[in-house]
């Protein structure tokens, strides 16, 4: 079983357009997770029927008994995070809170109390081209989105495993941080996909720079060219200059937003499947490759 | 604190100062451009701080090839536990304690996990025998530079570093101006909630596409969560434009602009060019000035 992942660093490069099209493409032999559990979107397009779904449990909440408090504020002076605060009472801003019990720790009144935190839910659904997708979705404004990711992949390898599939296509947070390091670590292949601006190319060439950290392979597609032909050219010129194989290049078009308002993926437009075809036929031979 | 500049202190900003965040839940919707666009139109007029928060991928930087004016650099750190070998006596207490499973004790090895250490300092104060000090760990930078009158302030995170949060908290203690504004990570959890924390107001860009509707729903989500204003700018507006406002009406959500879906904008944003030079951009970026000021008295 191998694991293929599409990531941008840059957001709107078009992860999830492309990911959730090359598994339709190989939709005989691959399941679909969804990692980015900040915003998952794919659901939107591919989901027919959730199967299963559970909560997800992570981290921990803190409550400042208000009989037990003197009021020191020894909690507030050792908290690194400067969550506890005080306007008449000391209270505890539960968006700076990391979770780390050092105040229940400090209290010698035992006035802090803590729970474990419902973050976030999972779910198992059937598509509408009857393959499986796993997703999870993270309550807004909630932590631990990178234990999320972990669990959203650790569900999603048993659910290939058990169908029995060669693949799973993952669709990759934004960013270079701990929710995309979780989507991307043991990973068999990662498709980083360069849109063409400055801030695509920028992006993209940091995420080059923490797949080689992390010896991850990497292969490039290129996005939206054709605005700034400059810009095109240097990033080729990149490519070439580094030795980084790109799959292919998918020019500026209305078409990609167009459909996205039709809920249709772009494999199944007229006009960009052909060249997409062929992008997807050499992402999948290199991956064969991959070990 | 985690981390200390040596000039740095503490301090309320300029008085009657305010910030505005561009944020949003999906990626890619143009925080950065109208973000940067915003500011740069105000700075002629008025005293402006720009803080690029996307720490992980931070743009700003592209709308300013040539910031006449470099200023100074700074470390970004925290602080992480060293183990003393000559104290420890391998107890365990301490990885036990560690919420975030960054220390493994073994019966005369130790050792600790950076990447997933958060800096808290629970393991040092928890060690009996004292053989947890705390020293600073670099996360990432904070880079100053200006553009005629306009201050920027960016964060760069290390490749391979997750303290995503501590850096941004850091980029903004920096330093304050009449008008602060913050151009946001995407998302909806922690980078994001911190980045709009302290903010007056903040501005959530939109698409009108499925996507981004729906991670308009929850960045709104987030706003409500927190109990801040906002306002919606619908970015790359057009004939699907219905479905943002029918939200936005059904929630009573102000719709402060649309900035239209036109190649021309792609191309300049593509370069990292301003296009509120043109007359039409100009009075678009003045409304949405009023409307927020408008809205923070």
């Amino acid at each position: 079983m191998k694991k293929i992942a599409f990531a941008s660093g840059k957001g709107g490069a078009g992860k999830t357009s492309l990911s959730m099209s090359f598994h339709k493409y190989a939709k005989d032999n691959s399941l679909f997770a969804d990692c980015d559990v900040d915003a998952a979107d794919a659901f939107l397009l591919l989901e027919k029927e959730i199967q299963h779904k559970k909560p997800f449990y992570s981290g921990l909440k803190y409550k400042i008994d208000e009989n037990k408090c003197i009021q020191c504020g020894k909690c507030a002076d050792s908290c690194n995070f400067n969550a506890i605060k005080k306007t008449d009472k000391y209270y505890i801003e539960e968006f700076s809170c990391e979770g780390c019990s050092l105040c229940e720790d400090i209290c010698k009144y035992n006035a802090i109390e803590s729970r474990s935190n419902c973050c976030g839910e999972l779910f198992i659904s059937d598509t509408v081209f009857n393959t499986k997708m796993i997703y999870a979705r993270l309550i807004p404004g909630e932590d631990n989105s990178g234990k999320l990711v972990h669990e959203v992949k650790k569900i999603a390898h048993e659910q290939v495993l058990s169908a029995e599939k060669e693949f799973l296509v993952i669709d990759c947070p934004p960013g270079i941080g701990c929710p995309l390091m979780a989507a991307i670590s043991g990973i068999n292949l990662l498709v980083i996909i360069i849109e063409c601006s400055q801030s695509g190319f920028k992006d993209a060439v940091r995420l080059i720079n923490l797949s080689k950290k992390m010896k991850i392979p990497y292969i490039t597609v290129i996005n939206k060219s054709g605005l700034n032909p400059d810009i095109d050219n240097n990033i080729e010129k990149y490519l070439a200059d580094n030795e980084i194989f790109s799959a292919g290049k998918i020019p500026f078009d209305k078409e990609f937003v167009y459909l996205l308002n039709r809920k249709k993926l772009i494999i199944d437009s007229d006009i960009l499947s052909g060249n997409l075809k062929n992008i997807f036929s050499q992402i999948k031979n290199r991956i064969e490759m991959e070990k | 604190m985690n981390s200390a500049y040596p000039h740095w202190k503490k301090g309320p900003g300029p008085m009657n100062s305010i910030s505005i965040a561009f944020a949003s839940g999906k990626g890619g919707t143009g925080k950065t451009s109208l973000a940067a666009n915003f500011a740069k139109f105000l700075s002629h007029e008025k005293n402006v701080l720009l803080s690029d928060l996307d720490v992980e991928e931070p743009n700003v930087s592209i709308f300013f090839p040539e910031n006449e004016k470099p200023g100074s650099s700074y470390n970004s750190k925290i602080t992480i536990p060293e183990v003393d070998l000559n104290k420890c006596t391998y107890c365990g207490k301490c990885a036990q304690k560690c919420n975030f499973n960054a220390i493994a004790v073994y019966q005369d090895k130790i050792s600790i996990f950076q990447e997933l250490c958060k800096g808290c300092g629970r393991c040092s104060n928890i060690c009996e025998a004292g053989a947890i000090n705390l020293i600073e760990s670099e996360v990432g930078k904070v880079n100053e530079y200006s553009s005629e009158s306009l201050e920027i302030t960016e964060g760069i995170l290390n490749t391979g570093n997750i303290h995503t949060k501590s850096l941004i908290t850091d980029v903004k203690k920096y330093r304050h101006r009449d008008i602060n504004i913050y151009d946001c990570p995407p998302g909806t959890t922690c980078p994001m909630v911190e980045s709009v924390l302290d903010a007056d107001f903040t501005v959530l860009v939109t698409e009108p596409t499925p996507f981004g509707l729906h991670d308009l729903s929850l960045a709104v989500e987030v706003m409500e969560k927190l109990n801040k204003k906002f306002g919606v700018i619908i970015n790359k507006s057009g004939d699907n434009d219905h479905i943002i406002e029918d939200y936005c009406k059904k929630g009573n959500y102000d719709i402060l602009e649309k900035i239209p879906f036109d190649r021309t904008i792609a191309e300049k944003c593509g370069r990292g060019e301003f296009y509120y030079d043109d007359e039409n951009y100009r009075i678009k970026m003045n409304n949405i000035y009023n409307h927020i000021t408008g809205k923070i008295k």
